[in-house]
């Protein structure tokens, strides 16, 4: 699997991974590059699109959670 | 990403304070059930899992020496999904079950594609879609960023492997997704 340098930057800014040195060499990409603009607008927007798609994901059932608790309760016995 | 509040919930946990636990539980209930429901596809395989995480999770706090619990805690989902799909049937986390059959079944019925069976869904539907139809490497890495914001090299330890693959997945996981949603994608 292969991916070019400037995709690699920009999805290492993203995630808050990029070191000062590749900081700078991305802002000069950006500068050169309206593509890479158009996809960094991108890449900080997808974030926000899914969680809105997934807004209506529907969370475990109460008996899901319940069984959690009884188990944390039944360790907390067998610690004491 | 050190996040001190888990650190202290963890802390208060390990020292006798129920609550924490439940704390932890409930903040990061959204991502992680979000991320096991759509790597399983099965509401009833992903509470069982969502579950089982946590009780290796309770099992193992003691013993818990991380800062990254968010992270160990994706670490233990991803076993147990591999787990899980393997039992059930190897292809499923290969292949999307649920949507693959669920678009054939629409065009034969409709004499329509997969493609015009996606257009036909809101711009939400098509993107969960879309993300449903990805590898499920790609589908992985695209989740831990979106639904947790995990860092890379967090999620090439979770895969084992490399950070440049984890990056070049997450990269081929975009491609697709620019491509299959096309306009949608455009707009964002």
């Amino acid at each position: 699997m292969k991916i070019n340098e400037i995709d690699k930057l920009l999805l290492l800014s993203q995630s808050g991974e990029l070191s000062a040195r590749n900081r700078k060499r991305l802002e000069l990409m950006l500068a050169a590059d309206p593509s890479a603009r158009k996809k960094a607008e991108e890449l900080d927007n997808l974030r926000d699109v899914w969680q809105q798609a997934t807004a209506d994901t529907p969370f475990p059932s109460p008996s899901v959670l319940q069984g959690i608790r009884q188990l944390r309760r039944a360790r907390e016995t067998c610690r004491r | 990403m050190v996040n001190s509040t888990d650190s202290e919930a963890i802390e208060r946990y390990r020292q006798g304070d129920a609550e924490a636990l439940s704390e932890l539980v409930e903040c990061y209930r959204r991502p992680l059930f979000g991320f096991i429901l759509r790597m399983t596809r099965k509401n009833e395989d992903a509470e069982d899992i969502f579950q089982e995480v946590w009780l290796k999770a309770i099992h193992n706090l003691p013993r818990y020496r991380d800062n990254r619990f968010l992270s160990w805690l994706f670490r233990i989902a991803h076993n147990l999904v591999i787990d899980r799909v393997r039992r059930r049937k190897p292809e499923v986390y290969m292949d999307d079950e649920d949507t693959t059959e669920r678009l054939a079944y629409h065009a034969s019925q409709e004499n329509h594609s997969p493609v015009a069976a996606l257009q036909e869904q809101d711009m939400h539907g098509r993107i969960r879609t879309a993300v449903g139809l990805l590898p499920a490497n790609q589908r992985e890495v695209f989740l831990m960023r979106m639904e947790a914001d995990l860092p890379f090299k967090d999620i090439a330890r979770i895969q084992k492997t490399s950070i440049n693959t984890a990056l070049a997945r997450m990269s081929y996981a975009l491609d697709k997704l620019r491509k299959t949603l096309a306009e949608d994608y455009a707009q964002l």
